[in-house]
């Protein structure tokens, strides 16, 4: 259990995969604009890294190490997570039509969102079992989303703040995103 | 329906042209890949506990059939042999002790032709910081230095040669193992080497 | 003229990621030296002109709704080429970029310009478009690599370039570091075009 808490802990806080991983740049910037587009993104993050993790997970440990496939691993992985992706769309948008209006124009966008292929072979490299993997996703995920939302909470301060014109957008969003990342940096004693 | 058929046709077209340029590229780079990671991953450890050659030991692998794990595939053992003058004069292989105080303990051992040690090096351990870890000081390793018969290399309190590192008792112990273990492997080995 | 033109744009009007805003991954992660960041930027390029070229010739092949699969495919058989070529022979590099090469695959500039141009272009201007894009990029995460080694361990390619009693401004090679970097360089960029148009 001990165990499970520290992989919690660590994935959101000390090992953040934004702001300690580099993982998921692109929307990390470009839907941090608008509190809710960002939480919606972070919803969409949470539940396709999950889902995706267990499915490549299965793949790699029933499919590609049996039959010494692991060189395809990359290609593998990103073909699931993208038809996964559509699926998981189709789906939504037939039986739950709530939830795909919130997420559904996220969805498309997370294909090529890295963290989710990150997240995935990440526990593949770290040898997982199933379960860690499970909540080694899901955490990740989470710590995803913190950061976008404390992101985009700042960001949306910056409408009415006078800024250097030079600085505007990405610029500024890159800067306060670096103060974000030495703010975690706190984090790092709390799981040794 | 057409249009169909022909997404079909295309998209398996070019998974097949991909997996035929892939299949390729892997047993085209195969042993260059082994050979990088056995550079990388072990050969500091292997040149470390070799005495004098004029070979490239991490290119002389012997390879030795170990029976099967638990999952049924078969498990070799590399044996890296160092020679001069095109003559095997010393050898070394990894060995293992899962009795060290936290996880295994990975050794990597250096013997002559007749089965003497003559180097060892603690590749990957998971021992306590400062105390277990104490184990990689040259100081302990260099005991094993010319041991011959597995008997002697025990610690002192169970009738060996080796002197326990104090307060990592344990984990001086499963390096001992771990040479021990080698060391009962060497007619085996100097066996397929001599061939 | 026209493929020239293809191939000067990636290097200063649409040179990623500072003017195209895509594929900022392995710009922050694999910077914290010039040389890692030129072997990703170079990683990269081989990705992208290789990727570029097939997507053209099969541009008319490729049915329009199973494009973005075609795409994926193509890309990625390029990534695992890397991956294993790099392994096989730069195998230390391979250790230090590490999960961001088979991350290449889901880099946006390499998708985007095969969407955006590849397939609608012929095969030459292709092979410009990714080749003037990739050394846009490898010289920009070059750049930028060199910023930060510089500032963050006070060396160049790993040779010493400052003065004795420099001390490290060892968060520039950290995460941070990362972010504000590539924000003050964007500012920067901004500024220099603001300039121009001026004049």
């Amino acid at each position: 259990m001990y165990e499970y808490l520290l992989l919690l802990i660590g994935a959101v806080f000390v090992n953040n995969i934004i702001l300690a991983r580099y993982l998921g740049n692109c929307p990390f910037l470009g839907v941090s604009t608008q509190l809710d587009t960002a939480t919606g993104m972070s919803a969409a993050v949470v539940f396709v890294t999950t889902l995706a993790s267990a499915v490549t997970w299965i793949l790699q440990t029933f499919l590609l190490t049996p039959f010494e496939l692991e060189y395809l691993r990359t290609i593998a992985f990103i073909l699931v997570i993208a038809t996964l992706v559509q699926l998981v769309e189709m789906f939504l948008q037939k039986s739950v039509p709530v939830l795909y209006k919130s997420l559904g124009i996220f969805l498309p966008l997370i294909t090529t969102n890295c963290a989710v292929l990150g997240v995935a072979v990440l526990s593949i490299q770290n040898e997982y079992s199933f379960v860690k993997t499970l909540v080694f996703a899901f955490a990740s995920s989470i710590g995803y989303g913190l950061a976008l939302i404390l992101l985009t909470g700042i960001r949306e301060r910056f409408a009415i703040a006078p800024i250097p014109v030079h600085l505007r957008g990405t610029s500024l969003g890159l800067v306060t995103a670096g103060i974000l990342a030495l703010a975690f940096m706190g984090f790092a004693g709390m799981a040794h | 329906m057409r249009d169909l058929i022909r997404m079909v046709v295309v998209l398996t077209a070019i998974c097949a042209g991909s997996a035929l340029v892939l299949s390729y590229t892997n047993q085209a780079t195969k042993n260059q890949r082994e050979y990088q990671i056995t550079k990388y991953v072990r050969g500091p450890s292997v040149i470390a506990v070799l005495g004098d050659f004029d070979n490239d030991p991490l290119k002389d692998v012997v390879k030795i059939d170990m029976g099967k794990d638990d999952k049924g595939r078969i498990v070799e053992k590399d044996i890296f042999v160092a020679k001069r003058d095109n003559k095997p004069v010393s050898m070394a292989y990894e060995s293992v002790s899962d009795k060290g105080y936290s996880g295994l303990i990975n050794v990597m051992v250096g013997l002559d032709t007749e089965g003497k040690v003559i180097g060892v090096a603690v590749m990957t351990h998971s021992e306590t910081p400062g105390k277990g870890s104490l184990v990689e000081e040259q100081d302990f390793r260099d005991q094993f230095k010319g041991l011959q018969v597995p008997q002697d290399v025990k610690l002192s309190g169970a009738g060996g040669k080796i002197d326990a590192i104090s307060g990592a008792t344990v984990s001086s112990r499963a390096v001992a193992e771990a040479v021990a273990k080698a060391l009962e492997l060497f007619p085996r080995v100097i066996k397929e080497v001599m061939l | 003229m026209s493929v020239a033109k293809e191939f000067t744009k990636g290097l200063w009007n649409e040179i990623p990621p500072f003017r195209l805003v895509l594929g900022l991954c392995p710009v922050l992660a694999v910077t914290t030296a010039a040389k890692n960041g030129l072997g990703m930027g170079l990683a990269t390029t081989f990705v992208l002109v290789f990727a570029n070229l097939i997507i053209s010739l099969l541009r008319n092949i490729i049915p329009r709704k199973v494009r973005i699969a075609a795409f994926i495919v193509v890309i990625a058989s390029f990534v695992v080429i890397v991956e294993l070529v790099m392994q096989a022979y730069f195998y230390p590099l391979f250790k230090v970029l590490g999960i961001f090469i088979p991350l290449i695959v889901v880099n946006c500039i390499i998708l985007g310009r095969a969407e955006a141009f590849a397939s609608k272009n012929r095969v030459v201007p292709s092979i410009a478009d990714g080749l003037g894009m990739g050394i846009g990029f490898t010289l920009s995460l070059t750049f930028l690599g060199a910023v930060r080694e510089i500032i963050g361990s006070g060396t160049l390619f790993g040779h010493p370039v400052m003065w004795e009693s420099f001390q490290p401004f060892s968060v520039m090679v950290q995460a941070p570091g990362a972010f504000i970097c590539l924000g003050l360089i964007l500012a920067l960029m901004n500024w220099i075009s603001v300039k121009q148009k001026k004049r």
